[in-house]
């Protein structure tokens, strides 16, 4: 994984079927890495690899990710909340 | 970055080039650096784009200017670079059988006999689609076998598992492509051997 480097606009290309409907596997994104989280909005964030989930719920430090297809997503639900420091950009567009 | 101002000077001056498609040019020319992407590439990517961008520019009359930019951008941000995100289910329910395999290579033995009886062309046509399908599926389920089930361990107590499943694999693939049932009759053999290492895996 590339080191993160804090420009604001990043391009994400998704894999995996967990932000379906919303996203399917091989969309192209376009991120804003400066902002502030808040539910609804669609993030990425950094774990062992970099996910894409959508913010639910934010208590405190804690921000709680799921995704929209929750049948098959691996989030909030499993692992826990995310730091805000792992929240490392959000989505603004599909190309 | 010149490049990029110069054009949307051009492109205003021969009217036609809507500013806010320029805007998405220089949004996407940040995309490109804050990617790092090598400097050979962003200039060959962008110097294309600005060329096809001034000869339409030129002729504003023959094209539909805004909607043909738009989708030669969106086309050429879709090939662009970009970090890979994980939208995945990521539980492994931890349930493995070579009975998946077992399963489907004999369906591909049990169509070659039927096509072995069978001249209808019809027939045939449909037990061939149905054979590759098959055949993908044996394959698939011993990939999710060795990749995903087998771990270092086993590989200490079977030194051979890896060429096992490579000779699998490829009978698998000899199975899809004839329609010989002595092929499919190999690709079944080979997942016993599997199979019998699976079982050893099991026993405490």
């Amino acid at each position: 994984m590339r080191a993160p480097i804090r420009w604001p606009i990043g391009l994400y290309r998704v894999a995996g079927d967990s932000m379906l409907p919303t996203y399917q596997p091989g969309d192209t994104l376009l991120g804003w890495r400066w902002f502030s989280p808040a539910p609804g909005q669609i993030v990425v964030v950094t774990r062992d690899r970099l996910l894409i989930k959508r913010i639910v719920k934010i208590s405190g430090p804690h921000i709680f990710i799921e995704g929209d297809n929750s049948a098959s997503s691996t989030d909030s639900r499993h692992f826990g909340p995310v730091a805000r420091r792992d929240v490392i950009a959000k989505i603004i567009g599909k190309l | 970055m010149v490049v990029v101002v110069l054009e949307m000077v051009v492109g205003q001056l021969h009217g036609g080039v809507h500013l806010h498609v320029q805007c998405m040019q220089f949004v996407m020319m940040c995309v490109l650096v804050s990617q790092s992407i090598s400097p050979i590439l962003f200039m060959f990517i962008y110097i294309v784009h600005s060329k096809t961008a001034l000869y339409k520019a030129a002729k504003p009359a023959r094209y539909n200017y805004e909607r043909t930019n738009k989708e030669e951008f969106m086309k050429l941000a879709r090939l662009l670079p970009a970090t890979t995100v994980y939208a995945h289910c990521d539980l492994p329910c931890g349930v493995y059988d070579p009975a998946q395999a077992r399963i489907e290579a004999e369906s591909v033995l049990a169509i070659t006999k039927k096509m072995a009886d069978n001249q209808d062309p019809d027939f045939r046509t449909r037990a061939l689609i149905l054979k590759e399908q098959r055949g993908e599926l044996v394959k698939h389920h011993l990939w999710v076998l060795w990749t995903d089930y087998f771990k270092p361990e086993h590989l200490e107590k079977h030194p051979d598992l890896h060429d096992l499943f490579w000779r699998a694999t490829k009978a698998a693939g000899q199975a899809k492509h004839s329609s010989d049932p002595a092929d499919a009759q190999k690709s079944l053999d080979l997942i016993a051997e599997i199979d019998a290492v699976f079982k050893a895996t099991k026993q405490k």
